[in-house]
Formats: structure tokens, sequence, C-alpha cells
């Protein structure tokens, strides 16, 4: 976990910013601490006797929660731009004609899968920055509403501690299953690989049901 | 008398001096010439790119005059285009010979609204965000997008005015152990 001014935090750009907005204010006092509850995480401020503890400002809190945003949403928007055309696998009681976005019908397995997979993309995103990012660019369309969710619901979990540097999306079967020797990566064997999923959308995959991500770490 | 005796001498001896080193000279810039010419031709571009480094200077002047406008906008990982690749290949090699450098051109092109177009401009855009790159690829796809023609003109120009300019005098440090995205992408 990070290291921040003396105090280990979970997510680094949060507590880098709660640290920026103490380090805002005087420092008398001797140390002391309290717990706070922001968007329903439990975040300890130390410093002060409890007589003297400054609690954050409505405005320190908004700030955070602003901050805490804007990184989810950033976070978010590698996972659509990278897997906005994916959607797990059918579970097996579903029927033949059942649209690929009907959640309904979505395998649990897979899901979680394909949830898992968002997560680690993510977390290489702190390494790598080299990654498509994007939103929903129609706030009517429900599909592309809903996978955001999908994917910001995921990125309030990515913490940089899933492994990898690299990633890649092929299709088994069709076109190259491994990156081309001119990406510089992914000579040896992936280090873990997530899948199969099916793959709706373009975004230079070949569309199918065999859809794998692969991660890398050289 | 004496004295145009002492310049005949004195041409004979500088022109003898030159002798041996000229076919050498010639023999290194043909060695070069082969190992560039190879690029992006199914070979090991990178151990191509390593053996250039040897020869820096020689190299970076033959790999501008290798610069040329491709026509292709896209290629993707399954696909084959070694004449475009030769092209980007001799950008990523400049690119790691110099250490690191890199030009930028600007396009009159409009991007439509494709999710082919979008990311052609989001990628060509990513690494200098206000002109493009001759070339960028997707990494999680292993897609090359290819700048607009115009863009590539300007870049392909703006290296052979910095080799005018500065290749002579410029110091070539080749990229040390660099990552893929220093130049590759």
């Amino acid at each position: 976990m990070p290291f921040i001014n003396g105090k280990f935090y979970m997510n680094p750009a949060y507590g880098r910013a709660l640290e920026n907005a103490r380090a805002n204010e005087s420092t008398d006092g001797t140390q002391g601490g309290h717990w706070v509850t922001i968007d329903g995480r439990h975040v300890l401020i130390q410093g002060r006797q409890e007589a003297q503890t400054p609690q954050a400002s409505p405005n320190q809190l908004a700030h955070l929660r602003q901050v805490q945003k804007r990184r989810d949403e950033a976070k978010a928007e590698v996972g659509y731009g990278e897997t906005s055309g994916i959607v797990p696998e059918k579970s097996a009681d579903s029927p033949s004609n059942a649209s690929p976005y009907q959640r309904s019908t979505w395998d649990p397995s897979s899901t979680k899968n394909l949830q898992d997979a968002r997560k680690n993309i993510m977390d290489i995103s702190e390494r790598n920055g080299i990654v498509k990012k994007s939103k929903p660019d129609d706030p009517n369309n429900k599909i592309q509403q809903s996978i955001w969710q999908d994917n910001l619901s995921v990125a309030k979990n990515s913490h940089g501690d899933m492994p990898g540097r690299y990633f890649l999306i092929r299709q088994e079967g069709k076109g190259p299953q491994r990156p081309p020797a001119s990406a510089g990566f992914g000579q040896g064997k992936p280090i873990s690989e997530y899948g199969p999923f099916r793959n709706v959308g373009g975004g230079d995959v070949p569309r199918g049901n065999r859809t794998f991500i692969d991660i890398y770490d050289k | 008398m004496t004295n145009r005796l002492l310049v005949i001498l004195i041409l004979t001896m500088v022109i003898l001096a030159g002798l041996p080193s000229r076919p050498l000279l010639a023999q290194e810039s043909t060695s070069v010439s082969g190992e560039i010419r190879q690029l992006g031709r199914g070979n090991d571009d990178r151990q191509i790119v390593a053996t250039l480094a040897k020869a820096p200077r020689l190299a970076v002047q033959l790999l501008i005059d290798e610069l040329r406008p491709v026509n292709e906008t896209r290629i993707l990982a399954s696909e084959k285009r070694p004449e475009a690749e030769h092209v980007l290949w001799s950008i990523r090699a400049l690119r790691y010979l110099t250490g690191g450098k890199d030009f930028c051109g600007q396009t009159r092109h409009e991007f439509d609204k494709s999710e082919f177009e979008r990311n052609r401009k989001y990628w060509l855009y990513s690494r200098h965000r206000t002109c493009v790159s001759f070339f960028a690829m997707w990494p999680s796809r292993g897609t090359e997008y290819v700048a607009p023609q115009d863009a590539q003109n300007e870049i392909i120009l703006k290296w052979r005015d910095w080799f005018k300019d500065q290749g002579a005098s410029f110091d070539y440090k080749p990229l040390l152990n660099p990552k893929p995205e220093e130049w590759l992408w």
C-alpha cells in the first residue's frame, strides 16, 4: 500500500489528495487521529489531539469527492475504451436469439471474469498509459450507459495492484494470437489470460465468441 | 622548381593516404544500406536497428533517404504491408538512433465520425497532442494507424531539414534498452 506522509493508503491518489488538504492547514498540536467516512470509505485523519483535530471542511470533503470521482472516471475510460465491444459469454440456458447486451442472459462466472480483466487493464494503465480511453458519446444509449457503469464500478476498486504492463485482445482462431514483433512486447507467454468472451463490437479485433485478453509483463 | 616538386610530393602522399579509407567507407555504406533495405520486410527488425547503432550518423542519413509517403491508413496486426512497414520501421530506427527524436505534422484531413477514423485520430494525436505522428500503434490490438499524406510529407521534410542543419554536429546517442512506447509505438 502507498505510504504517504507517514500513513498507508489503499488508494494513492486519494491519500495524496487528503494529505495535500491537510498540508494546507497549520501544523500545531500533537499527534492524534480520527476516522471519517467519505463516500462509504473509512479514512484515518491523523495529526492532532481530538480537541484540536481539524475536521475536514465541507469544501475539502467536496474537493476530495471530486478528486475521487475524476480518478474513477479516468480509470473507467480505460476499461470502456479498451473493452466496450466485449460482453461476457451467454449462460447455457439462455435463448439462442438473445441479444448479446441482454444482461440477464450473461453467464455470471464470465461476467465476473470480464470485470476482473477490466480491473487488470485499469491497473496496468497506472504503469503504462498508452491505452485507449473513451466515454459513452450518447447519454440516451442504454447499452453504452450500462457498460460505462460496469467499468465505473470496477474503477473504484482499481488500485494498481494487479500485475502486468501490457495486454493483447485477440479472437481465438482468427488473426494473430500474439502481438506483432513491432509492438515490442508479448514475445514470451502471457502471465494471465481472461476469457473467452464475445466481441460484438469492432475495435480492430475480429468479432466472435472466443475473445481473450492476455496480460504480459514484458 | 623545388616548391613544385614539394607540392606534388605532398599531394601524392595525401592521395595515397586516402586510398585505403575510401573502400572502407564505401564498404560500410554498402553494408548499412543493405541492413536498412531489410527493415520491415520480414526480418528481425529490432536486431537490424541494433546493428545500425554501430554507425548511427551514416544510418540516419540513409534512413532519411528511405522516407516516403505511404498510402495505407491502417495496418491491422494480421496484414502484411512490407513497403509501408519499411517506411514505418525507418521512422522507428530514426527515433532509436537519435535518442528518441520524433517529428509531427499538421493535417487538413477531417477525421469523420466512423469508428475507424475516431480511433485513427485518437492514436495519431496521442504522442504530440497538437500535431499528428507519422504513425501510431494501438498496442492492445497491434494495429498501426498512419497519418494523412499532408502530415507525412511535412514530417519527412522536417527530418530532411533537421539532418541538413544538424546532422553533422548532432551527438548521436541511441536509446538504451528503451521501452516499446519510446520508439516502437
